[in-house]
Formats: structure tokens, C-alpha cells, sequence
């Protein structure tokens, strides 16, 4: 039987070659199809992946991994939810949906959401090392502020959410939020990085942040793009993040496998 | 009519809902500079309670032109007046006031020049918010039977949000964290980081809504804002809780006896290590022993005699981070053992339980 490991894989190399195959023009589905596939079957597969880590570790917000699992599932789901409902909108209206609308509402609410289960498990460790007599953790906090503010400064100045601010004031509020939710994920995906480098956990918890850096970075290139028209749905752009949700669901899958309770 | 009924629903919910937490702040007991920090969270409720209750109001019944541009200055001099309460209570705590006079807490605190700076920026918008105009349109909107008057902002609304945004986002923020690493108490750290990212929600929550009236839907920033209102509060009435501070009384009060009284050292070791693996929860603390028995084949009554495979396995799952874990290991075997744990060059943990060992053997 085919591991779980190499079928996410193999299912994520699939859905990379529907972006080819898009752009070298030899299928005339519409860009934003071949996006919405792709993102809304990556995201069954790591919402799934997270489901299999929940049944190992418990659903729950008391323990701390129970409360990273728990919320991250959450926040993968709405973004699901959000990436369904504009693929719905899509199909039955023939246009994109407006920005920004509730869907955007959703999508920020599982930003929020992946950011309180990416820290609740970070903030234990930080916590356990505070405790400890290594001098240099006294630089943990000043380092995790740095990060953050030196991601968001690279952030506001390559994305300029506020280049369309005399045309659309609110399409320029809605993309200096994500800018900076996207650079506090991102900057606590890099601490994770940082933190989780050996051993089981650290390579499950580096995949996981990995794949959230990985998204994050698209996320940030798209709204980019769009300020400056050159991003589409399903612009090839698109399979950082494709890639970076492989590396969660592969996070979440090695979790369940190692730590699957004995029969 | 469902879109209508949904954000009616949401509206009411969310009024509903904050009233029981300032009714469950408000029963808390609390002592001290806690007193202050309590009656600041309720006053931030009641915030936001007034900024649903205007919402409400437009919703049910619409107003005018000129009535909406007063509405809407009022929601956002009401999220300004939330933003300063939760400032001021995030300093109360980090800075605990000697005195316990609500004269010398707020005294205290205005001395601290962040927060004078970070009120003088609130007022500056507060005084903004009344002086620049604002323009507002006629629209059709799903959520509503009959057409709203909805704002249009202009550049410098933005950027007065924006700002006002930042504020209400790093301000608070960083003083519960900073007072989160100041603290000793291990749970109340815990618990003032968990009121920092309650905080980001409400300021993200708030920063939103403002945009999102231009839609029409600003009621559904509640969906973000509530939850973090009831971890708040519960995360408060954790903190203040006078049996927790009994608990940890209790506990002290053990570690000490043990102290006293001869201990076997591989039950406390045993304990000691239990205590240093639960630090990072029971799931991780299970896992650790899983691992063990089934990579290592080492039983939890096996560990004192195998701690070269107990490291191993250690390392094996928690990477560089398992010399941290077994510092605090090893911390809590020295503390139960009453000895002064010193750190030396190249001692491994086994190391390190040895030199514990033969110091029992000693006494």
C-alpha cells in the first residue's frame, strides 16, 4: 500500500502539472477552475491531514498541542469555506467575487486563527526556555519583535497596499490588513523555522511552518499582483502556495503517524 | 431577508453576549491593582457594547445623513475609548503599583511614558475623528430593507484608521507581553500572553469594522470580537481566581516539606520528570513516554537506571529544544531535592543526576 506521505505528493505534483498543462495552453479550462481545483483539493487533503493529527492527539483547547491542532484545523477549514464559496460565486455569476467581501471577512478570520495555533504551540517552548539559564534567552522576545517588524517593514514595502488608495480606499485598507496578518504569520511561520529544526517534532512543526511560510509569501505576491495586474486566479504563482499546503498536510501526517496511539 | 435576519441575529447575539461577560467580570472578585484592571475590561465592554447598540439602531430604524456621520464618529471615538481602557489596564498590570488608591495606580501608570504617548495619539484622533469631515452616499444594501447611508472615505480617514489601528494593535500588545516575560508565576505569564492575542483579535476586529460599514455588514466583525471577549474574560477570571493562588500556596508548602523529609530519589526523579514533560502539555508528556517504551523499550520505572536512552530519545524528538526540556528537568529535580542547581562544562543529564544523587547520599 502506498504511503499517505507520498499520495499527498503525488496528488500535489498533479495538481502542478494542471497549472502547466494551463499554461502551455493545452486545455481550455478557464484559469480560475484550474485554480479553484487545485486549492480546494489541497485543502481537503490537509484538512484532512489535521483530522488524522486530531485523532492522535485530541480535539481540545486545555493542552497545547490538542489547542494547535484544534485551532489550526479551524483555520484551514475557513479557508477553505472562503476559497468554496468565491468558486461558487465564480461558477453561478461568471465573475470573480467583489473585493473586499464577506468571503474576505472569512479568509482573515482563518489567518487570525492559524496565527493563535501557530503561537499557542511556539509560546510553550518559548515559555519552557525562559526557564532555563541559557543567556541568550533574554533575546527571544526583542528577536520574535524584530522579526515581526522587520517582515512587516519588507511587507508594506514590497506589497504598497496603499498604491490604490486614491481609486479604491477600501480595496487598499483590505490589502494593508493582510499585509500585516500575513506578516505575523509569516514572521511567526520563521521563528518556527528557527525554533524547530531536529528531531520528530521539529521537523513536523518545521514542515507545518514551512508550508504556512510558503503560503504566506504567495499570499503577499498575489496581493502584489493584483495592485500591479499581473496576478490572476490561477496565475502559476499559485503552486507556492499548492507546495506550501503539501508541507502542512506532510506535517500534520508525519504527527499522526509517529505518534499513533498502541494498539 | 436571511442576509437581514442573519446580521439582526448577529447584532443582538453579540450585545447579548458581551452584557453576560461584564456580568461575570463584575461578580469576579478581585483585589488590588486587579480591582482597576477589572473595572477598565468592563468599561471596554460597555464600549462595544454602545458600538453594536449603534449599529442596532441604524440597522432597525436608518438614520439620516447627518445622523449616520454622528453614528459613525461615535463608533469610532467609542473603539478609541476601548483602545485607551485596554492600554491602561496592560500598563496596570505591568507596572503593579506599590500603593493599591486608585489615585496612585492611574498616577503610576501615566508616568510611564509609553502609555502617555499612546493616550496623546489617541486623543489627537479622538479630536480628528470630530473636526474632519466626512461624506456619506445613499445605498441599497442586502443586509437591510430599507437603502443605508454608508461613509465614503477619503485618503485622510485612512490613514487617521490606519494609525489609530497600529496603535490600538502594538500598544496594548506589547505591554501584556512585556508583562507576561516580567512575571514569575509560570500560569499568570500564560495567561497575560493569551490576553495579548485576545487584544490583536479586538483591534483587527475593530480596524475591520470600519471598512466593513462601507458594505453594509459591519456587524460581522463580531465574529472575530466576541470569541475574543469570552477568552478574556475567561482567561481573567482564571488569573484572579482565589483558589489557584490557594493552589499554589498548597504546592509550595509541599515542595517544602518534601525538602525537609529524606526523599527516595527515583521517585522524585520520576516526578521531576513528569513535572518537566507536563510543562509542554499531557500530549506531548505522553508522547515522550510512548516513544520511549516502543523506540527505546524503556518502561516510565526503567528511566532512572536508562537515562543515557531517556536524552537520546529526548534529542530524537524534540531536536536542540530537548537541552532546554532537560535543564528544566533537572531544575525541578534539584528544587524537590532542596539542592542549588549549578550548571557546569560538558555534564550530561545522567551527569547531572549523579552529582543530585550522590548529594542525597551525603546528607
Amino acid at each position: 500500500m502506498v504511503s499517505k506521505s507520498y499520495s499527498i505528493v503525488a496528488v500535489s505534483a498533479g495538481l502542478t502539472a494542471l497549472y502547466m498543462i494551463k499554461l502551455a495552453g493545452l486545455t481550455a479550462l478557464p484559469s480560475e477552475v484550474v485554480s479553484a481545483v487545485a486549492y480546494i483539493t489541497i485543502l481537503s487533503i490537509t484538512i484532512a491531514s489535521f483530522h488524522q493529527a486530531l485523532k492522535v492527539s485530541g480535539w481540545g483547547f486545555g493542552d497545547p498541542l490538542k489547542r494547535a491542532f484544534s485551532i489550526a484545523v479551524i483555520g484551514f477549514t475557513l479557508w477553505f469555506v472562503a476559497k468554496f464559496a468565491a468558486a461558487i460565486y465564480s461558477l453561478t455569476t461568471g465573475v470573480e467575487p467583489p473585493y473586499p467581501s464577506q468571503i474576505d471577512i472569512v479568509w482573515s478570520l482563518g489567518l487570525v486563527f492559524l496565527i493563535l495555533g501557530l503561537w499557542s504551540y511556539t509560546g510553550k517552548f518559548m515559555k519552557l526556555w525562559r526557564e532555563t539559564s541559557d543567556p541568550l534567552k533574554h533575546l527571544i522576545p526583542l528577536v520574535s519583535l524584530a522579526m515581526f517588524f522587520a517582515v512587516t517593514a519588507a511587507s508594506l514595502v514590497a506589497v504598497n497596499p496603499f498604491r490604490p488608495l486614491s481609486v479604491n480606499p477600501l480595496e487598499a485598507a483590505m490589502d494593508f490588513t493582510y499585509t500585516v496578518l500575513d506578516s505575523i504569520l509569516l514572521s511567526l511561520a520563521f521563528l518556527n523555522l528557527v525554533f524547530f529544526q531536529r528531531g520528530i517534532l521539529g521537523r513536523m512543526w518545521g514542515l507545518i511552518s514551512g508550508g504556512v511560510a510558503l503560503g504566506m509569501l504567495l499570499d503577499l505576491l498575489s496581493l502584489q499582483g493584483f495592485i500591479e495586474d499581473w496576478y490572476y486566479f490561477g496565475h502559476p504563482v499559485e503552486i507556492l502556495a499548492i507546495w506550501g499546503f503539501t508541507l502542512v498536510a506532510l506535517g500534520a501526517n508525519l504527527y499522526a503517524k509517529t505518534f499513533r496511539p498502541l494498539k | 431577508m436571511i442576509i437581514y435576519l442573519a446580521t439582526l441575529l448577529l447584532s443582538l447575539v453579540s450585545i447579548a453576549v458581551t452584557a453576560v461577560l461584564i456580568g461575570v467580570l463584575s461578580l469576579q472578585e478581585a483585589y488590588a491593582h486587579i480591582k482597576a484592571v477589572k473595572r477598565l475590561l468592563i468599561d471596554a465592554l460597555i464600549a462595544f457594547i454602545g458600538i453594536d447598540m449603534v449599529l442596532l439602531v441604524r440597522r432597525v430604524s436608518p438614520l439620516d445623513e447627518a445622523a449616520t456621520i454622528i453614528a459613525i464618529k461615535l463608533i469610532y471615538s467609542l473603539t478609541l475609548f476601548a483602545a485607551a481602557t485596554v492600554g491602561s489596564a496592560a500598563t496596570v498590570i505591568y507596572r503593579k503599583p506599590k500603593s493599591y488608591t486608585l489615585k496612585d495606580i492611574y498616577a503610576d501608570a501615566v508616568k510611564f511614558f509609553p502609555f502617555a504617548s499612546f493616550l496623546t495619539i489617541l486623543l489627537i484622533f479622538f479630536i480628528s475623528d470630530w473636526i474632519v469631515p466626512l461624506n456619506v452616499e445613499l445605498r441599497s444594501c442586502p443586509t437591510s430593507y430599507t437603502d443605508l447611508y454608508v461613509p465614503i472615505f477619503e485618503s485622510q480617514h485612512l490613514i487617521i484608521f490606519s494609525v489609530s489601528f497600529i496603535a490600538f494593535l502594538v500598544y496594548p500588545t506589547a505591554v501584556f507581553l512585556l508583562a507576561s516575560y516580567a512575571v514569575e508565576n509560570v500560569a499568570v505569564s500564560r495567561d497575560l500572553r493569551m490576553f495579548a492575542i485576545g487584544v490583536i483579535g479586538v483591534a483587527v476586529s475593530s480596524y475591520l469594522e470600519a471598512f466593513f460599514l462601507v458594505r453594509c455588514f459591519a456587524e460581522a466583525v463580531d465574529i472575530i470580537r466576541i470569541p475574543c471577549f469570552i477568552a478574556m474574560t475567561y482567561v481573567f477570571r482564571r488569573t484572579t481566581a482565589l483558589q489557584s493562588f490557594r493552589e499554589i500556596e498548597l504546592r509550595e508548602y509541599m515542595a517544602h516539606l518534601r525538602r525537609r523529609l529524606k526523599p527516595d530519589f527515583n521517585r522524585v526523579l520520576l516526578d521531576a520528570v513528569d513535572e518537566g514533560l507536563l510543562a509542554l502539555g499531557k500530549e506531548l508528556h505522553q508522547a515522550v513516554y510512548q516513544h520511549l517504551e516502543v523506540r527505546k523499550g524503556v518502561k516510565r520505572e526503567e528511566l532512572p537506571d536508562r537515562l543515557d536512552d531517556f536524552s537520546r530519545a529526548l534529542e530524537e524528538i524534540f531536536g536542540w529544544t530537548a537541552h532546554a526540556l532537560e535543564e528544566v528537568i533537572l531544575k525541578r529535580l534539584y528544587a524537590r531535592l532542596g539542592l542549588e542547581f549549578k550548571e557546569g562544562e560538558d555534564l550530561s543529564f545522567k551527569d547531572y543526576v549523579d552529582i543530585a544523587r550522590k548529594a542525597l547520599h551525603k546528607r
